[in-house]
């Protein structure tokens, strides 16, 4: 049942959109009834909740403990130099309600952690993967677990990326697959590698809401901007995983 | 007569053939970007064994600095990730039988956002 009729103003913006089979009007009032998680505002955090407010997602949150510095100028396109030294969430939150006044958006400077996860994410309907760090992707996977939330993975180095759809009880998670932490380190990438990775993030949420198409479930996208290929492996959920072994 | 010598002809190229190291079938393996210095830019590297782990040791031998980054303390490196023929070897995947002809997959795991 949509509980979100769209305004006029809201038929005239998604207009084009609302054009394609697949979403239609009432794709689009699904995209308006939905409610997205972002976990990290900063390389893929900054185009995946662009790309999701733009198209009309009515409820957003996104998590960032992290304030802008020069160096993020690159391909945290949300912030800008004026932004320096500001809290990523209250930048975010300023462009993105700049760019589509009508979705409500929730920001949230906290470091994600085992203690706080299950709260924040609580009552969403996807969370997607924005994070610069293994450890915390390891906590969000298990919350999305356990909570039988959509999860979206993307990750990013140089001029590659990768992307995968979790679906809890249906697919492998990240456990299945992963089993490494990388050490945190200063990363090198291009703004543009980023821009790919979350663009195929939010083109899964999007198609994910209004369910149609193919996710890339048990599906691992691996993207080479050097090479320009896109490779794709099959990942099969781990019985012994211990995050979703147990899962039915 | 002709039949007989070209039978003799195809027969000599077949020996030939079967005789060439370089047309022995073997596993095809194909290398991250960031494992390529390592082999002067080569991706595609023909290696032998009958597991996982058999084809790494060769590649390994081939290419010995590449051992300290496929593997730690005689371990599979865990930010090494194992695809066999397209699909995630993991877990164990050292053990993974392998036969002639198949493709393995090494990627480096990513973690930036």
């Amino acid at each position: 049942m949509i509980k979100n009729m769209l305004s006029q103003e809201e038929l005239i913006r998604y207009d084009r959109q609302i054009m394609i089979p697949e979403i239609g009007r009432e794709g689009q009032e699904r995209l308006k009834d939905a409610k997205i998680f972002i976990a990290g505002a900063g390389g893929l955090g900054s185009p995946v909740s662009i790309y999701l407010a733009v198209a009309g997602i009515g409820r957003i949150k996104i998590a960032d403990h992290d304030t802008i510095e020069l160096n993020n100028l690159n391909r945290q396109i949300l912030h800008w130099k004026e932004d320096l030294g500001k809290k990523k969430v209250d930048s975010a939150r300023d462009k993105l309600l700049r760019l589509n006044p009508n979705i409500k958006l929730e920001i949230t400077h906290q470091t994600i952690n085992e203690k706080n996860v299950s709260q924040m994410v609580d009552g969403f309907d996807a969370i997607v993967d924005a994070m610069d760090n293994f450890q915390t992707r390891y906590i969000l996977n298990k919350a999305a677990v356990d909570k039988n939330i959509p999860f979206f993975h993307g990750a990013v180095r140089g001029f590659e990326g990768r992307a995968m759809t979790i679906i809890p009880g249906k697919t492998a998670c990240l456990r299945c697959m992963y089993h490494g932490t990388p050490p945190e380190e200063k990363s090198p990438v291009i703004g543009v590698t980023p821009a790919i990775i979350a663009s195929i993030q939010a083109t899964e949420v999007i198609k994910y809401l209004i369910g149609t198409g193919d996710l890339l479930a048990d599906r691992l996208l691996i993207y080479d901007g050097i090479g320009m290929i896109f490779r794709e492996f099959k990942i099969r959920r781990n019985p012994e995983c211990d995050h979703c072994g147990k899962k039915k | 007569m002709i039949i007989a010598e070209r039978r003799n002809d195809v027969e000599r190229e077949r020996r030939r053939l079967l005789n060439r190291k370089d047309l022995e079938l073997s596993i095809e393996l194909s290398l991250h970007r960031t494992h390529r210095r390592y082999t002067d830019g080569k991706e595609i590297i023909q290696v032998d064994g009958k597991t996982v782990g058999e084809c790494l040791r060769d590649l390994v031998n081939k290419y010995p600095p590449l051992e300290k980054e496929i593997f730690k303390s005689g371990k599979l490196n865990s930010l090494v990730e194992v695809y066999l023929n397209g699909e995630s070897a993991y877990p164990n995947e050292l053990i993974k039988p392998v036969k002639d002809g198949d493709k393995i997959n090494l990627v480096y795991m990513l973690s930036s956002g």
